[in-house]
């Protein structure tokens, strides 16, 4: 299956969230949909939800318009929020029926997730009674009771310990390779990095990036050299007396000099020039840009 | 229809599962059935206490003192016989001054002076609500004089006392309603389907609004069309208020029936349970339409509430108009016009008819299609603000933040296109 959101635009009163957003995404890969507070993730995911109607713009499965109440969806809102008082079962079999499911298949689907997410002994308690984070698992099973085709979290990872996080991410991937087409939203970028082949930067209600991280990678100017070393200064000197024509800057990360060039063809010189330096180096390479360099890139500035 | 049955039952059995719900149903039954079994329960205390001869101290004495001149023994049999066993007169020579001080100690419970053949004066410790004695007491002073009058005139004593004891005899054929008869059983359905539309109308908003304030709304609105959500909740509620109605009802006649004996000299309460059926079938009819009606609103308005305390503010105005209409209804059923312009325009009403059409047709006669064209109208009504009410809780749920405004609400309606 495809899944295709089409120029969104959408405002609210006079202020405009959204602003042609458009990306797309296929069965059995996650997408993420970064951006900083108040981007615009949140109302991307509930005009996917039609909680909320798009000025102009569409929202597509396999080229036809989606229609929430026929397909298969399991959203989690960012908006965690169940029934507090009611018993845990009780209330994801009433959640699976309003999706149409039959309360057999229902019952078997609670039972497998929650022993899957290790929830099984709250199964009758009432929802108030757990934590916050425990909560958010009910959130989830609740979430893929109805075993959904598209599935929607908006900050999953928010409020969930690191166990937890791991055990998410564990689901996520099992998803990923059941052919579900997997849409979330994060700020959490070393998850995101993680499974998501994909990426929609939003800032200011449009997309600033989008398409595949590593292509998004591939994209930056390979200029800037990551030289590490047991002295950072020794090499720090060097550059700056030797090679200084050659470097618009030079930044301690770590345990090395991030060493921003004018040039990316100048490479072969610095490394010429520090291979006959008499300081000792550990390694030498190209510097990747971590997504969340990425992010901050494409958003630092907006807002 | 397989969703608005999951949310009917989801909704119904939240309240049958409801230990407020279930308690309070029992405290009521359980007042009703000490209620109307008092006399019995009365009765069997009394009867413990019967097999002691009633002491002389049981019955209220009153002090007779009579002016001068009047002859006292006829006074005083004449009280005694008006009075009858409950009471003992006994003729006194005293002035106000000392009589009070008896009374005050307790020798007397009242006393009359009686200062003229047609004045007295009543002198009592507590003037109770139902004290009799100043009617009983100008009934007989007046017999004496007309007697006096009469026999002064030349009339034998005989003669007079024939003509004083003559009687009217009348007959009364009633055609439509007995009002004397339908006042009570009206006023008592109204203040039932009063009460209870209200509280299950603020029940269904306290609904609503919960689902707001804990955030479930989201997954609710995406998971279900709010049509469904909305009737489901609406109707849910109804059918668990119908039950509650009609337990109430069948527990209030059951304990009379078996108290019915007790009863046999309470007007009041006879003509309470002596409602027609056909009556009772009407209060059902309109406790169902008057709840929906109100039920809708109250959840569209439970919509726009962030928080549960917000209900109060938002459902003001509609609760008002329900207690304005109640008050209209209520002086019209009291002052016996219920077929005035005010309570025939009430009875076409959707917001007012449950209650005025009602009335008219308990209180008086209505004619089949008056009642047809409002039951037509309010039915009408209902479908038109439930399909509103589902607009305004699609569109509502979502927000949060300030109470909205009117103006809000009404912009709501054109940005949405679908609910």
């Amino acid at each position: 299956m495809k899944f295709e959101v089409k120029n969104i635009t959408k405002s609210f009163g006079e202020k405009q969230v959204l602003n042609g957003v458009s990306f797309e995404t296929q069965s059995g890969s996650a997408l993420g949909i970064l951006g900083r507070n108040g981007a615009g993730k949140t109302t991307t995911i509930r005009i996917i939800m039609q909680v909320f109607n798009a000025n102009i713009g569409e929202v597509l499965l396999d080229g036809k318009p989606l229609d929430t109440s026929k397909v298969n969806i399991g959203y989690m809102p960012e908006e965690r929020g169940l029934y507090p008082k009611k018993q845990i079962m009780e209330q994801l079999l009433y959640f699976a029926a309003l999706k149409g499911i039959r309360a057999s298949e229902a019952k078997a689907n609670a039972k497998r997730l929650l022993e899957r997410l290790e929830m099984t002994e709250y199964t009758n308690a009432k929802l108030n009674t757990l934590s916050k984070g425990n909560q958010q698992k009910i959130q989830l099973v609740a979430t893929l009771i109805c075993n959904p085709d598209i599935v929607i979290l908006d900050e999953p990872f928010s409020g969930l310990d690191p166990v937890n996080a791991i055990l998410l991410k564990d689901i996520v991937k099992e998803m990923i390779t059941d052919g579900k087409i997997v849409l979330f939203s994060s700020h959490q970028m070393n998850y995101i990095e993680e499974f998501c082949d994909d990426i929609v930067i939003l800032n200011q209600g449009k997309v600033a990036v989008s398409g595949s991280i590593k292509e998004i990678k591939r994209g930056y100017d390979r200029k800037k050299i990551y030289v590490s070393s047991q002295n950072i200064k020794a090499i720090n000197e060097f550059v700056s007396s030797n090679i200084s024509h050659l470097v618009k800057n030079i930044s301690e990360q770590g345990d090395g000099l991030l060493i921003e060039l004018n040039a990316a063809q100048d490479k072969s010189q610095v490394l010429k020039a520090l291979a006959d330096c008499s300081v000792d180096i550990d390694e030498f390479k190209v510097y990747e840009p971590s997504l969340n360099d990425i992010f901050v890139d494409y958003t630092e500035g907006g807002i | 229809m397989k969703q608005f049955s999951s949310i009917f039952k989801f909704e119904l059995s939240g309240y049958l599962k409801n230990k407020v719900f279930i308690g309070l149903t029992v405290v009521v039954v359980l007042a009703i059935a000490l209620g109307l079994s008092f006399p019995r329960i009365k009765d069997v205390f009394k009867s413990d206490a019967g097999k002691v001869p009633t002491d002389e101290g049981d019955k209220t004495k009153i002090a007779v003192c009579v002016k001068e001149g009047m002859d006292e023994g006829t006074v005083v049999s004449l009280f005694q016989s008006a009075f009858g066993d409950e009471y003992e007169i006994k003729a006194l020579n005293a002035d106000e001054k000392e009589l009070t001080k008896k009374i005050k100690d307790g020798d007397y419970d009242n006393g009359l002076i009686i200062t003229s053949p047609l004045s007295y004066k009543y002198i009592t410790e507590t003037k109770e609500i139902s004290d009799s004695t100043t009617y009983i007491a100008n009934e007989v002073l007046v017999q004496l004089y007309r007697m006096s009058a009469l026999t002064s005139a030349g009339v034998s004593p005989n003669d007079a006392q024939k003509i004083l004891a003559q009687n009217v005899e009348n007959e009364i054929v009633v055609i439509g309603n007995d009002q004397t008869q339908s006042f009570i059983y009206t006023y008592v359905i109204i203040m039932l389907l009063y009460m209870s539309i209200l509280l299950y109308g603020q029940f269904v908003s306290q609904s609503v609004a919960s689902e707001k304030s804990s955030r479930a709304m989201e997954m609710l609105v995406t998971s279900a069309k709010p049509v469904n959500l909305m009737f489901g909740k609406v109707l849910g509620s109804g059918l668990a208020g119908l039950l509650q109605f009609i337990i109430l009802l069948m527990s209030a006649y059951g304990f009379y029936t078996i108290n019915e004996d007790y009863w046999k000299n309470n007007e009041i309460i006879k003509s309470a349970f002596g409602m027609p059926l056909e009556i009772l079938l009407y209060a059902v009819v309109f406790f169902v339409l008057g709840y929906f009606i109100y039920a809708f609103m109250y959840g569209a308005l439970g919509s726009l509430a962030t928080r549960t305390e917000d209900i109060n503010t938002l459902t003001m105005p509609v609760t008002f108009l329900f207690i304005a209409a109640f008050m209209v209804i209520i002086s019209s059923i009291t002052s016996g016009n219920v077929d005035s312009t005010l309570m025939i325009v009430c009875s076409y009403f959707p917001l007012t008819s449950p209650m005025a059409m009602f009335a008219r047709i308990s209180m008086s006669t209505v004619p089949v299609y008056e009642i047809i064209i409002s039951v037509a109208i309010l039915i009408a009504s209902e479908i038109a603000i439930g399909y509103l009410a589902a607009v305004i809780y699609r569109a509502g749920v979502l927000m949060y933040g300030n109470t909205p405004k009117i103006k809000d609400v009404l912009k709501l309606f054109k940005r949405q296109k679908q609910i």
